[in-house]
């Protein structure tokens, strides 16, 4: 293993040695300036704010700790420091030695400066070499009418193109035609496992705790990987390190509260933000004994420490924590995550930043089902991840980037234990299944003239299973064959995979450009489900003897064009998709409790091309953006729908976004959503048959007939409120589903009650009409 | 237990506040039938019964039955003739006090149908070995209080074969009345989660209302237990999982599996199985 890893990296790093050292010839005559740049209100570090040399017609964007680092000649600079939605802050700079400037933007907003931060921006977003990532400042997602008025960033990352919400209000999301576990979630750098409350009404992600949101749709970066469809990466606030203040809203459902301050001033600071929802108060009014007695609620609670040591290291603890509960006296069941990330950030030089971090994540649920007064039943199901990664950042000059890192976790997944109160059983225990997934990665970005830049880089991941384990062995019917048992702490089924992926823009001119990339991405879990919405029931499984890691190659071009001053901003793409190992699973699996899972699985391969059309708009008054997106997606799987092709159950041929904000004054603001979706793929009956007197439907192939149409329109209205010295507040009206179309939830086909012999179609839907005023604060 | 547990997953992810309404949806039909075949042959000494019908449009109100069909079941040695019901047509019935044997092969045979209409006659069959007769000691009766409705619990003691893979259908039977009386009322179990365990209170049936049933105050409880081979386990799996409908949670639909082979497609099942019997007189 250790001389296919030296044989595998020697080649790249001699490579990028090379590419280094021709890039930079004049390295020793640069100096380098460098800083981080934060809010000059609550000094929150800024992610992806520009940094901007007009003349030079160059910069850089801060990371993801709002850190920056620009190499230059000796002389004196114009730099632009900028981010959208604050005061563009100039700077002339006489660089005649190594310097470090960080930078405070005010977010008092003014029109011309945000013209210029725009311009900024489109430079940076021409050039950059990076297609299919969309970063969603957190402001434009609290525009956006929220069901329940609670503001929700997935349910906004789901109105982007190319992403759609796997069924109507689950927070389970595809991605070009992917399923909901083929998407790497991560909160600081914490898997997510499950990211629903409330059965995906709400996200695990509250607003008051997010610092920035950005999704890669595929072209994923090289620090990530484990997952084919897209990378979701959520960043909480760092806490306000000049005063204390606190934040909140009051919601029909459900209310939040923030409260942040310095631990030390402009030094450290801390964040802790909490949501609990309050169905349980209502319950005791309903009219059904059953749901008086129900207790239906959920909790979270984020919280995140920091602490800078000097100009060179910072250290960050984080962490989330989120329970649902449901209870009543016959069934209970809680469910959440909770994660963890110590990070330190260190640099080395000015041109050198290192991180270091530690995480923990955990995903478990327990059921209990009281069979008597005395008698009850409980179901357990946890997993957990650790590991720790370690990423560098050569910040060589403002043309060339190095990134390169490790990384290593641990997974340990309880697939289920079930034990009776009163000890008249054995405890049904399903094997615990231990893992481990490792990466190196390597990744530059280089500007060649001033039109091209390139991005390449390549990710080696490595998985293995790890024991105590029973593995069965599978013959060509999918039938136990046998067994193979391995000991405690052995390692077996060592896989690995080289990743390559690489990307290019080629400027047109100063207003448009040319992208392309290709991404190959390896994913060694996945998730045990046949079903299109999120259940909290989630059962993770990893590669194994018989699970082959799932391979996707994507292709994508792309053509990106500023118009009308920079107010408008298109982008078009195509995409292809080809994926081996897709794993899906029988005809009636049994999929809990079941030691034979893997017998349940089938694999084979699949595909999913498509074209994503985005207008961005940032008139005076009237923000957002209007999308199209057209995609194709099969599988063909081995001993499904005769081996044949068939439709991905994620495949939406057409979709339409528009969402949109119009400030009409500072105290007020409108928002719309209109969405539009093919219906999802379904499988209907084309004959019945009768059997112990219940009628049971004959179905034709797999996922050949389709929902009708989803389309739905949300509605909002903002006011702010008189502000009270520090004390802001504002009230916000909104509409889900204005026009209360009865979309598809599920079509089943019943029995009709009165007369058992009849057959009848039934469309079940979740929402009509949704209105919900929440009142929010800030001091 | 895990019949418990599934009544949970049920009951925890249905919780969702959904509405349904009628829809006019229109679907593919087709124009060729298929035969269905409704057969067991149990170890109780009675008349055994088979039925067989055709496939319809699924929103169709008649099933059409299969007549004239020369029907048997043979155990090697033995062959039983099903003869057709004059009043039920496509009911075929063997003599009274004919039973089957634990552990024997039985295999079915159905011949002299036409089911497509195509003029020439068709034959299939299907086959399924006869498990033990389940060890049921004895049950208790119960009223518990579920979601706020006082529902008829009964729940049983015995010891569990240990062979792996064995599966149990449960009716219940007040007085001589079958109240479970349609598939999807019946309960079905697999050992998985507690092979070779002696099973102490184990709940068998659920949700069966009391006061449409136990109406009299003093009722003869009976706990019927089919020893039912695995695969005819997973049939009846198939079964309710499509008849209780799709929806995201469920999985993609898909046909029921079959054991019956022959000239063309044919649909249902065939099984033998045993039954043992427990009953309590209950006095809610």
């Amino acid at each position: 293993m250790h001389k296919l890893l030296l044989k595998l990296l020697c080649p790249v790093v001699a490579f990028f040695w090379v590419t280094t050292a021709l890039a930079d010839p004049s390295d020793t005559k640069r100096l380098t300036i460098s800083g981080y740049i934060k809010d000059a209100s609550n000094g929150e570090v800024l992610i992806g704010a520009t940094i901007y040399l007009p003349e030079q017609a160059t910069g850089t964007v801060t990371n993801s700790y709002g850190f920056y680092s620009l190499s230059l000649a000796p002389g004196n600079y114009h730099i632009k420091f900028g981010f959208m939605g604050y005061a563009t802050e100039n700077r002339q700079v006489d660089l005649s030695e190594n310097m470090s400037l960080n930078i405070e933007l005010n977010p008092e907003t003014k029109e011309l400066d945000e013209f210029e931060v725009v311009a900024q921006k489109k430079g940076m977003d021409l050039k950059k070499p990076e297609m299919s990532a969309v970063n969603l400042p957190m402001k434009t997602i609290r525009q956006i009418p929220a069901m329940m008025g609670e503001v929700d960033l997935i349910k906004a990352i789901q109105l982007l193109p190319g992403v759609q919400a796997t069924s109507e209000g689950s927070s389970s999301f595809s991605v070009r035609g992917g399923s909901g576990d083929q998407n790497l979630i991560l909160l600081d750098e914490s898997t997510v496992y499950n990211a629903s409350h409330l059965m995906g009404f709400f996200s695990v992600f509250n607003n008051d705790a997010i610092n920035s949101v950005k999704i890669y749709k595929g072209d994923i970066p090289t620090w990530a990987g484990g997952r084919l469809a897209s990378l979701l990466d959520v960043r909480m606030k760092d806490g306000n390190q000049k005063k204390y203040s606190a934040s909140g809203g009051i919601g029909i459902l459900s209310s939040r509260l923030t409260v942040e301050g310095p631990i030390q001033k402009e030094k450290s600071s801390f964040i802790i933000s909490g949501r609990r929802s309050y169905m349980d108060l209502f319950t005791p009014l309903a009219s059904e004994e059953a749901l008086r007695e129900t207790k239906l609620y959920f909790y979270d609670l984020n919280a995140k420490m920091n602490f800078t040591l000097g100009e060179k290291d910072r250290l960050y603890f984080s962490g989330y924590f989120g329970r649902d509960v449901f209870d009543n006296d016959f069934a209970g069941m809680q469910f959440g995550n909770g994660t963890f990330t110590a990070r330190w950030n260190h640099l080395f030089s000015q041109k050198i930043f290192s991180n270091l971090s530690l995480i923990s994540s955990d995903y478990n649920y327990e059921l209990g089902f009281a069979s008597t007064e005395s008698k009850e039943y409980t179901w357990k199901y946890d997993m957990e991840e650790k590991g720790v990664k370690y990423d560098l950042g050569f910040l060589i000059s403002p043309e060339y980037e190095v990134k390169t890192g490790v990384q290593w976790s641990f997974h340990t997944m309880h697939p289920g234990t079930i034990s009776a109160s009163d000890d008249s059983y054995d405890p049904y225990i399903l094997q615990k299944k231990k893992s481990a997934e490792g990466a190196a990665y390597i990744q530059a970005e280089q500007k060649i003239g001033k039109k091209l830049t390139l991005r390449y880089g390549v990710r080696w991941s490595l998985f293995a299973n790890r024991g105590i384990d029973t593995v069965f062995v599978y013959n060509k019917q999918y039938e136990e064959a046998g067994q193979k048992t391995y000991g405690h702490n052995d390692y077996f089924n060592w896989q690995n995979g080289v990743e390559p992926r690489a990307g290019l823009s080629y400027m047109i001119n100063d207003e448009s450009s040319l992208k392309a990339s290709y991404a190959r991405s390896r994913q060694y879990y996945q998730m045990a489900t046949n079903t299109t919405s999120g259940t909290p029931l989630d059962l993770w499984f990893s590669a194994s003897p018989n699970v082959k890691p799932q391979v996707s190659d994507q292709w994508s071009v792309g053509y990106n064009r500023y118009f009308h001053n920079q107010q408008i901003e298109l982008s078009a793409e195509l995409f292809y998709k080809d994926m081996q190992n897709t794993i899906d699973f029988k005809d009636h699996p049994t999929l809990y409790f079941n030691r034979k899972l893997e017998g349940e699985l089938r694999y084979g391969k699949s595909y999913a091309y498509g074209a994503e059309m985005m207008a961005m708009l940032n008139f005076e008054k009237i923000s957002g953006w209007v999308s199209y997106t057209y995609t194709q997606s099969e599988r063909k799987i081995d001993g499904i729908a005769n081996g044949d092709w068939f439709t991905s159950p994620f495949e939406r041929p057409h979709s339409i976004n528009i969402v949109l904000n119009y400030a009409k004054s500072t105290k007020n603001s409108f928002g719309i959503n209109w969405v539009y979706s093919s219906g999802q793929p379904a499988t209907f009956p084309v004959g019945r048959m009768e059997i112990g007197n219940v009628i049971l439907p004959i179905y034709s192939d797999r996922n050949t007939e389709r929902y009708p149409d989803y389309h739905r329109l949300d509605l909002s209205y903002t006011h702010k409120l008189r502000k009270h010295g520090r004390y802001e507040q504002e009230l916000n009206f909104s509409l889900y589903n204005a026009y209360g179309r009865h979309n598809t939830w599920a079509i089943r086909f019943q029995q009709d009650n009165d007369d058992p012999k009849k057959t009848q179609a039934q469309n079940v839907y979740l929402f009509s009409i949704v209105p919900s005023i929440t009142y929010n604060f800030k001091f | 237990m895990k019949s418990a547990i599934t009544l949970l997953i049920l009951s925890a992810i249905t919780y969702l506040p959904a509405c349904v309404e009628q829809i006019e949806l229109p679907l593919e039909s087709s124009d060729t039938r298929m035969l269905v075949v409704e057969g067991q042959f149990t170890s109780d000494t009675t008349i055994q019964t088979i039925r067989l019908s055709l496939t319809s449009d699924f929103y169709e109100t008649n099933t059409d039955p299969v007549e004239n069909a020369t029907v048997s079941v043979t155990d090697g040695t033995n062959t039983y003739l099903f003869i057709e019901d004059p009043k039920i047509r496509g009911l075929y019935k063997t003599p009274a006090e004919t039973y089957g044997m634990p552990g024997k092969k039985y295999k079915l045979m159905i011949s002299g149908t036409d089911t497509n209409g195509d003029g020439e006659t068709e034959s299939y069959t299907a086959e399924g070995q006869m498990p033990a007769m389940s060890g049921i000691d004895s049950i208790n009766v119960s009223i518990e209080n579920l979601f706020s409705n006082d529902m008829l619990r009964v729940s049983y003691y015995g010891q569990e074969d240990p062979a792996p893979n064995d599966a149990y259908l449960f009716r219940l039977r007040i007085n001589t009345w079958l109240v479970t009386n349609n598939l999807n009322e019946c309960t079905i179990s697999e050992d998985q989660t507690y092979n070779g365990q002696y099973m102490i209170d184990e709940p068998a049936i659920y949700f069966i209302q009391k006061d449409r049933y136990v109406r009299n105050g003093v009722e003869l409880i009976t706990l019927e237990s089919c020893h039912i081979p695995y695969d005819y386990y997973l049939f009846l799996n198939d079964v309710r999982w499509e008849s209780f409908g799709s929806d995201p949670f469920s999985g993609n639909p898909a046909n029921i599996r079959t054991n019956i082979t022959g000239t063309h497609k044919a649909l249902g099942f065939f099984a033998a199985y045993s039954i043992t019997r427990k009953s309590k007189i209950f006095k809610p």
